[in-house]
């Protein structure tokens, strides 16, 4: 776990398939070197705390402007094609289901996953080669538990979170956006809306966000924690934390909506 | 390795307690081998130095002391106790005794410098009170002479001042033993001069045995007591400075040709 | 620490407005679907329930009133449809109401809709069965109508033939000899006859579709909000209209010409003698001609109107 040595192999995340191979065998170590730990007890709520605050709360004002953006764009993007089959009306039911289940949980996930997992990459990469993860395990502190768990279970619980506020956000943006062209009053849109939304649209989707957090948190603390390779490092840690988590979510999404397909709640 | 032979038999006349005995350590990263059987006793109270070129293998021996670099051979006992045997808690309450201040002062750059400080106490919290921990805190910086940074981030002290509060952190939990990484590089002559007689006037305060590594002879001149001269992964010769200063030894030599 | 006070407020803050939105959410959907409220369980049966599912909606009278709660087969031509009614909406509704499986939209989600059925009934309770009426099937209906127009086009077709031999004055003595034209006459009436009866069904049928629609029930009514496609329904069932009449008028006249024939004068006798009636078979096939071409033009339109599109396309697959 410690391979601290600067003239070891090459980097992760070079070239071949064979590195990219024992990258994921190494972050697979990871994952579940994270869940031995997380049960173990010692648990860090102070510093689980400043985490869930930093990626939770802080993170809200971005997901907050892409979920308002996003809602409102999505509306004046579909009139034009509903309107051409006399459809309007369908509107606010069908931003509400692509938000609810796809986009807001995508989108949330995505920007969580630039803002957060590229930050994680860059604090826990510096700390690594600055020492400072050693001195936290010569001081009696498990930096695993310190560092990592914190902050995958901070990620994993506050992404959720921040899903809801932006599909609520969305819905939101989407009924002015409505209202550019048609008068339509909140309790009608409000009705729209919950007619046509059902728990299979909401439920899964919800979930799915947790895995979502956590491939975020995985990721950006695997890439921080082998970073090597000084200031450089650093910098591809934080880069590639991100692209990792963003195809992580990708491939999170399809497996997700697989497992929806099969339990017949699409 | 006649030298370490020697000094091994002149510890045992003199019967002074050993806190930390390393026999036969080796060490490699791939095909490179650092440490090759490297043996090694520091006796209680002594102020040993590692002398060796960089990339020698000098910062992989402490973090084998530390438990942060696992050896792939050899035996480690520190304060009677087999470092490499450990896990978990028993070795995290081990770390407790051993301080170790890093070539970098690993500040996390995240927390003040009090926080800082607080640091290696957190497991110790529901021993100590708030007042204690406090006083520990104060008396920890006034000893360094940076009682007014206390509220200071890292990012706002300067390498000489960073090491001092590096110090204090290490001593903080009063270890008996410190393990002190390069604690002179980076820094201009006169701050590591400073450091240097802080660390002694603290080692003599505390009363704790160190191992200094180092390339920098005037460390070796003003605080150690002994100093063994580490060549190709093995203790290759040892003594005190005035003796290596004089020995006919071309690898000893070569360090002491630059001055 | 304040600063750390006050990042827990913060944190605790955004913790508790992400769940109360997730829990208001889910709390508003439950009530949606009824799962809060006091409710009584009935039950319809059918023969088929054309993609139904648990969780549906149940209407009265176009008003929501319940969901689907289960769906069983009882045996090989029954389904049994266990429906949630809310205890407001209950006491509404009457036991001799019709249920039926209908679609919110053309597109949309099945739905059990419940009409109140004719006469005096007592108000439902926990556990009453109701009668099931068939559902207005769009399916069938566009088959209906194309089979009426098939007919129509071969009865135009032998009429055609039929009058072409009888202007022809050589043609009549064959024809006056030829023994099995009465028979020919009578299948031409039973042709005509079922033409019109699907004709009249088929408006029948429209017309109940319009009159939901107008009230925003049943299957097109969420999506006939298109004045355009309302009014080209509109037409058509004007046309159909039509076509049923002269269909009706033109058994009748068929009728008395083939009496004619059968009676002792004979058919010599209605063509030579009887110049009123030959003048209005004439003119009779003159307008089933018309209506014939027209209701063609109509198949057309529907078939590219887009909510029945999806229909003539599967029905062009198939016959593929």
């Amino acid at each position: 776990m410690n391979r601290a040595a600067p003239y070891l192999g090459p980097m992760v995340s070079t070239t071949g398939y064979r590195d990219l191979i024992e990258e994921a065998g190494d972050m697979a170590r990871f994952t579940g070197r994270f869940f031995r730990e997380v049960l173990r007890p010692r648990y860090e709520w102070e510093e689980l705390l400043r985490q869930a605050f930093i990626n939770g709360y802080r993170s809200l004002p971005l997901v907050a402007v892409t979920a308002f953006i996003m809602g409102l764009v999505l509306t004046v993007q579909s009139r034009p094609t509903l309107e051409r089959f006399g459809a309007e009306s369908m509107l606010p039911a069908m931003v509400a289901i692509s938000v609810v289940r796809e986009i807001g949980p995508v989108i949330t996930a995505l920007i969580c996953a630039g803002k957060i997992g590229s930050s994680m990459g860059a604090e826990l990469g510096s700390m690594k080669v600055t020492e400072q993860i050693d001195a936290m395990e010569v001081s009696g502190t498990n930096p695993f538990k310190y560092l990592v768990v914190t902050r995958v279970v901070s990620t994993t619980l506050m992404v959720p979170v921040l899903v809801v506020l932006a599909d609520a956000i969305a819905i939101w943006a989407s009924y002015i956006g409505v209202n550019f062209k048609d008068t339509v009053s909140w309790p009608l849109f409000h009705q729209q809306v919950f007619d046509s939304l059902i728990f299979s649209d909401l439920l899964p989707a919800f979930f799915k966000s947790f895995f979502f957090g956590f491939a975020i948190g995985i990721v950006g603390c695997y890439k921080g924690f082998h970073t090597e390779r000084g200031t450089e490092g650093v910098g591809r840690a934080s880069h590639s934390a991100v692209v990792v988590a963003s195809l992580m979510i990708f491939m999170l999404d399809l497996v997700a909506v697989q497992i929806t397909d099969i339990l017949g709640l699409n | 390795m006649e030298h370490a032979t020697e000094s091994r038999t002149d510890i045992a006349v003199e019967q002074e307690e050993v806190v930390v005995r390393i026999r036969g350590l080796c060490k490699a990263f791939g095909s490179h081998e650092v440490l090759r059987g490297f043996d090694l006793d520091l006796l209680r109270g002594e102020n040993l130095m590692v002398l060796g070129k960089s990339g020698s293998g000098k910062s992989v021996l402490i973090k084998c002391i530390i438990g942060l670099l696992r050896p792939d051979a050899g035996h480690i006992d520190v304060l009677g106790q087999d470092m490499l045997a450990l896990r978990h808690d028993a070795l995290d309450r081990m770390r407790m005794r051993i301080g170790f201040l890093f070539q970098s002062n690993a500040l996390y750059d995240s927390m003040t410098v009090r926080q800082n400080l607080e640091f290696p106490m957190r497991r110790h919290w529901s021993v100590m009170d708030a007042n204690e921990r406090k006083a520990r805190i104060m008396k920890a910086l006034e000893d360094v002479g940076l009682a007014h940074t206390a509220d200071l981030m890292p990012s706002e002290l300067s390498g000489g001042m960073a090491k001092r509060v590096g110090l204090a952190r290490t001593l903080i939990m009063r270890p008996e033993i410190v393990l002190y990484d390069e604690p002179t590089t980076g820094l201009d002559p006169i701050t590591g001069r400073e450091i240097v007689e802080l660390i002694l006037q603290l080692q003599r305060q505390y009363n704790t045995s160190s191992i200094l590594i180092s390339h920098d002879l005037n460390v070796a001149k003003l605080a150690a007591n002994r100093v063994v001269v580490l060549h190709e992964g093995r203790a290759h010769a040892q003594g005190t400075y005035d003796e290596l200063l004089r020995a006919k030894d071309p690898v000893v030599r070569r360090f002491f040709m630059a001055l | 620490m304040p600063g750390e006070r006050s990042q827990r407020f913060k944190l605790g803050l955004f913790v508790v407005a992400g769940t109360a939105v997730l829990i208001l959410t889910l709390y508003i959907m439950g009530t949606r679907k009824d799962m809060f409220a006091r409710s009584i369980t009935i039950s319809a049966d059918f023969r088929e329930v054309n993609g139904l599912r648990t969780g549906n909606n149940v209407r009265y009278s176009g008003i929501n009133v319940g969901t689907v709660d289960a769906i069983d087969i009882v045996n090989d031509t029954t389904v049994r449809v266990r429906l949630n009614i809310r205890m407001d909406a209950a006491g509404h509704i009457r036991d001799n109401a019709l249920a039926n499986v209908g679609t919110d939209g053309l597109m949309g989600n099945k739905l059990v809709s419940i009409m109140p059925g004719t006469g005096e009934g007592d108000p439902i309770v926990d556990g009453s069965v109701l009668r099931s009426a068939p559902g207005l099937d769009t399916d069938a209906m566009m088959r209906t109508l194309q089979r009426t127009n098939d007919n129509l086009l071969s009865i135009t077709e032998d009429l055609r033939q039929l009058s072409e031999r009888l202007n022809d004055p050589n043609n009549l003595v064959g024809m006056l000899t030829d023994t099995t034209m009465g028979d020919v006459w009578r299948n031409a009436v039973h042709q005509l006859q079922a033409a019109s009866g699907n004709a009249r069904a088929l408006t029948d049928g429209v017309n109940t579709l319009v009159t939901d629609a107008q009230q925003g029930r049943g299957a097109i009514g969420l999506l006939l909000t298109d004045q355009g496609t309302e009014e080209d329904v509109r037409r058509i069932l004007m046309d159909l209209r039509t076509a049923a009449d002269t269909l009706g008028l033109a058994i009748g006249r068929i009728d008395r010409f083939a009496q004619g024939l059968n009676n002792d004068r004979g058919l010599a006798h209605a063509l030579t003698q009887d110049t009123a009636l030959a003048g209005d078979v004439r003119h009779m096939m003159g307008r089933l001609d018309t209506t014939t071409v027209l209701l063609n033009e109509d198949l057309r339109a529907l078939q590219r109107n887009w909510l029945l599109r999806k229909y003539f396309k599967e029905k062009e697959k198939g016959r593929r």
